[in-house]
């Protein structure tokens, strides 16, 4: 009797348990265009591209070819200009990371707002691409006491703040090829440690050279803003938890606003500073 | 304006009391305690009315009522409570007579197959945005797994919403269940359920009376945004010794009371979990999880004017390795320990005063032990001492004052430490937090005519984690139009000086008490409420509207991407926000006749709006329900039988979910566009409960044998829904949680 009682108990117990079914209540899909915008500036031209897709409906497998757009209308707004960014066949997505593309002369303000246009939606979104910190004040490389081939680097410039991702590339010129070679490209820290905004630091640099040759090497500083950042993350970002026990799942910090979704990002790449030794 | 208005009512109550006294003179009194007939359990909210007067007064907490300013002359006096039958009895005053008496109310006849809940006009009349829910009501309704469990029986009233079907977290009017405050005889319950919210910690079968405040506080209630739940717990029969319990299909329970000796009675009380015992007789498994509490409670006759209380609670959760011993060992407990020392003073017949000390301990604690024997362990909670003194002054027909003060001392713990140094020693990383509270309140209950009565009080804090100090109106007015209806309306203030940080909706024993500091100010709401109720038939029916609109301001919740570690910084991960909640409910009671019941209907708002989150856009809490709907319906057949159903409905709970897919680029993941915050709606929610009781005699005990069907016509309601990525077809696909289907439980009950 006893254990009748603990075995329907149990049993009916267990039939409290939590059940999973298949649902297709799937949530309305409000089709949003996903946008990725870019603005390389170098030198005194600005390359844009851009990549333009949609969004699609959970309820089904998703295919990129559903999800590109190639007849949008791109526009970039500078200052009192406006250029657009035009379709580029064959480059997305087999030989190039983006759809669209186009290259302009550099101008004198630095606020752009790009706008997408595409079956009655628009989708907008405004940077301010800074261009002071791009270029070092002072740049000093000594040979360094702890190693033949090591140099230490010293270097000063306005910092660019809190919003900004910086970045100097360090290449190496070689006469074998005739060109730059990337040794390495450093993070830098954005925050200003001297009064005045001033940032500085050092760091150890190897840099192997022939005896009796003097090595060449060049500095560029690149500046990108927190866009470019928050689109890397959001990229890998594979976080789940869609369980009631987590906190609330949220979208990347899109900065493409309006109909649409995703990143609109600058890259300023400062002029290079070489070095002989 | 609200301020201006508090400093009149602190202006005018003190002044009142000191010139009240001067005009009346020579005139009687008559008090006395009502008390259940046998038992000698005090009776809370019996209305004592002089029939034919106008004249009247409401038991208090201890069965105590007085009624003062009586001119000579013969009087009727009637008591009467919800569950008793009234008594009516005849009085003669002369000049300055005192009358004390000692009234015992009979439980109202059941073998007659009638259930009387009857309230009484006088006691509809002075309540606003509150409910007395009889024990005998709760005891009666469907239960999970076969207990009956106090707070998912609120949650059956209009105004209160769950966050969900595991949780018993009680969502009074667009608030979150912090901002409640849940009083087991006079003591704060910090985390007032077990079983991470689904059941609440209150053993039916020790309660005498609930008290539930939805939104317009009295006075003497304060440090919470939205509500009251005020429990009182059984002082033990006076007569013999008596016993109930019960058997239900996931935990036992028993409670004991009876006399020591003629001034001394005693109650005690305690409930555990068997599931663990269950599973491991059922399977070679085990189930490292219980919970039990223990309450008290003894009632010391000092004489006619003094009595002596001592409450006591004691309730643990705990998750340990059943194995133990070895490495990756865990334990985990958390709980709440309180006691409270009261005494009571009569002077006179129309002073009653009480003092209490008070301690409230809640604790959650965790020792892990790594693979290579590291332990870690963590502490946090919330100590409380307080020291409380009331009094009541019963200065006569037309005024009744209510005074008080209340110093408490709290303790934040938040520890965390390893003994990874050679000598095994535990380091507190984090400090531990003091706070001092000082509450004074004053409040003058004013019957200015025939029809109209007020309520006019205000509170005074003093919070030192800051420094803070803050005034809150608590006004209300009742006005009468005729036997049968009455207008009402209220306006409070209400500050909270401790917020409870949770990570979701779910009322998890991680979440953490945090108090205001003097970057993050106290959270405040201002409450307005109107109202009207009408008796029909002598009071068979009752209906009730009320209508409310509420804003809250200081409301903390976690920023996105909050780093969740004992060892940071908390005040750094959170961030501040408003809120508003408004909406009407209509509560239709039958309240006579062996066919009773109630529908409650609740159309409600609530929305929050935070600069930090979903990108400064308000958005609805998880809680917000548009709709909710609860019948309650019971039926009692000949001496034996009875039977309730129970049909809930409520609108879909708000919470984020994805809304589309999308890829950045092609080399990348496909991701998940995510709607905002609490922009989704789950389908509606709506079960069916039915319980069929049966009544019987066994041994010389009353046994009653019940039979619950839960969510009877098996509604797939959901409690979650997510996505699954499908490999074989290479798509999302969407499952929804059911947590409870149909679901019999059978539960036993007796008396003694």
């Amino acid at each position: 009797m006893k254990k009748t009682f603990i075995v329907i108990t149990s049993l009916l117990l267990l039939a409290a348990c939590e059940q999973t079914v298949d649902t297709n209540d799937w949530p309305a899909h409000d089709e949003k265009l996903v946008v990725t915008g870019y603005l390389h500036l170098e030198h005194d031209s600005i390359f844009t591209y851009a990549r333009v897709n949609r969004t699609l409906p959970l309820g089904e497998k998703f295919d990129l070819r559903k999800a590109m757009v190639n007849d949008a209308e791109l526009r970039v707004e500078n200052g009192n200009r406006s250029f657009p960014i035009n379709w580029v066949q064959g480059f997305y997505p087999y030989d190039f990371d983006f759809n669209y593309s186009a290259v302009v002369a550099r101008g004198d303000d630095d606020d752009f707002v790009l706008t997408v246009k595409q079956g009655g939606k628009i989708a907008t979104a405004e940077i301010h691409a800074k261009t002071a910190p791009t270029r070092f004040t002072d740049l000093r490389v000594e040979r360094s006491s702890s190693g033949y081939e090591m140099y230490d680097v010293s270097y000063s410039m306005p910092a660019p703040g809190a919003d900004t991702d910086l970045r100097c590339l360090i290449e190496y010129w070689t006469s074998d090829f005739g060109s730059w070679y990337e040794m390495y490209t450093l993070e830098l820290p954005s925050q200003p440690n001297r009064p005045g905004g001033i940032l500085q630091g050092t760091f150890q640099l190897w840099a192997y050279a022939r005896p009796g040759s003097k090595p060449r090497i060049r500095y560029t500083l690149i500046a990108r803003n927190r866009a470019y950042q928050d689109y890397i993350n959001s990229r890998w970002d594979w976080s789940g938890g869609d369980s009631p026990f987590d906190p609330p799942q949220k979208n990347p910090a899109f900065n493409v606003t309006g109909d649409g979704i995703g990143f609109f990002w600058y890259e300023i790449v400062g002029e290079p500073v070489e070095i002989v030794y | 304006m609200h301020r201006l208005v508090v400093f009149a009512v602190f202006l005018l109550l003190p002044a009142s009391c000191l010139l009240l006294p001067a005009i009346t003179s020579a005139q009687g009194v008559i008090s006395g305690t009502v008390q259940e007939a046998g038992s000698g359990e005090a009776v809370i909210g019996a209305n004592v009315i002089l029939v034919g007067t106008g004249k009247g007064a409401a038991t208090n907490r201890y069965g105590y009522f007085a009624i003062a300013g009586l001119d000579p002359g013969d009087y009727s006096l009637r008591i009467s409570a919800v569950g008793y039958q009234t008594d009516t009895r005849s009085l003669s005053i002369k000049n300055s007579d005192e009358i004390r008496l000692l009234v015992e109310l009979k439980p109202s006849v059941i073998e007659l197959g009638e259930v009387s809940i009857e309230a009484d006009r006088q006691d509809e009349s002075r309540r606003i945005s509150s409910v007395d829910l009889p024990i005998e009501q709760i005891l009666r309704l469907p239960s999970l797994g076969g207990e009956v469990d106090l707070f998912r029986a609120l949650q059956l009233l209009p105004g209160v919403q769950e966050a969900s079907e595991l949780s018993t977290g009680l969502y009074i009017r667009g608030g979150s269940p912090d901002q409640n405050l849940v009083l087991l005889d006079r003591m704060v319950l910090y985390n007032p359920s077990h079983l991470g919210g689904f059941l609440s910690t209150f053993n039916a079968d020790a309660i005498n009376n609930v008290t539930l405040i939805k939104g317009a506080m009295p006075a003497e209630y304060g440090g919470r945004l939205s509500s009251v739940i005020d429990v009182t717990m059984r002082e033990g029969a006076q007569d013999r010794l008596r016993g109930a319990g019960g058997i239900s299909m996931i935990d036992s329970r028993l409670t004991i009371d009876g006399p020591i000796n003629e001034d001394i009675t005693f109650m005690l009380s305690g409930r555990r979990v068997y599931l663990d015992w269950l599973v491991e007789l059922m399977s070679d498994e085990a189930l490292p999880y219980y919970f039990y509490d223990l309450v008290a409670k003894s009632n010391i006759r000092l004489g006619d004017n003094d009595r002596l209380f001592f409450s006591g609670f004691f309730g643990r959760d705990v998750i340990g390795d059943p194995e133990g011993g070895g490495s990756d060992d865990f334990d985990i407990s958390w709980g709440n320990t309180a006691g409270n020392l009261r005494w009571t003073h009569i002077f006179g017949s129309k002073l009653f005063t009480n003092v209490s000390a008070v301690v409230s301990d809640y604790r959650f604690g965790s020792e892990l032990v790594e693979w290579d024997n590291t332990r870690f362990k963590t502490v946090s909670g919330i100590l409380d001492y307080s020291l409380r003194g009331e009094a009541e002054y019963f200065h006569s027909a037309e005024h009744n004052f209510k005074g008080g003060v209340e110093l408490t001392l709290h303790t934040f713990t938040s520890e965390a430490s390893s003994d990874q140094n050679e000598f095994y020693e535990f380091d507190p990383h984090l400090p531990t937090h003091r706070g001092t509270e000082v509450s004074l309140f004053l409040q003058d209950e004013w019957k200015v005519n025939e029809r109209l009565t007020a309520q006019l009080g205000g509170r005074a804090f003093y919070f030192d984690r800051g420094p803070y100090f803050r005034l809150e109106p608590r006004l209300a007015a009742f006005y009468t139009l005729d036997n049968e209806v009455t207008l009402k309306a209220a306006f409070i203030g209400a500050n909270q000086f401790l917020h409870l940080v949770s990570r979701n909706d779910l009322a998890l024993p991680t979440d953490m008490w945090f108090p205001s500091t003097g970057t993050l100010s106290p959270s405040y709401s201002l409450q307005y409420v109107l109202g009207a109720s009408r008796d029909f038939e002598d009071g068979m029916y009752n209906v009730s509207v009320e209508g409310y609109y509420k804003t809250m301001n200081n409301l903390l919740e976690f920023r996105d991407n909050a780093y969740f570690s004992i060892f940071a910084p908390l005040e750094n991960e959170l961030t501040r926000g408003d809120g508003k909640g408004y909406g009407i409910e209509l509560f239709v009671q039958k309240r006579k006749g062996s066919f009773t019941g109630w529908l409650g209907y609740t159309l409600a708002w609530t929305d929050r709006t935070f600069p930090e989150l979903n990108n400064g856009n308000t958005f609805p809490p998880r809680y917000d329900r548009r709709h909710d709907v609860s019948i309650v319906l019971n039926y009692r057949l000949g001496k034996r039988w009875e039977f309730t159903a129970v049909w809930v409905y409520g609108t879909g709970q708000a919470f984020t979910f994805p809304v589309a897919q999308y890829q950045l680029d092609v080399n990348d993941p496909v991701k998940l566009l995510y709607s905002d915050r609490n922009g989704y709606r789950l389908p509606s929610y709506h079960r069916l409960d039915l319980n069929f009781s049966y009544a019987f005699k066994w041994f010389g005990w009353d046994w009653k044998a019940s039979f619950n069907l839960y969510n009877t016509y098996n509604r797939m309601n959901p409690f979650s829904r997510y996505l699954d990525y499908d490999w074989e077809s290479d798509a999302w696909q969407l499952k929804q949680l059911t947590l409870f289907p149909l679901l019999p439980t059978v539960g036993l009950s007796f008396e003694f």
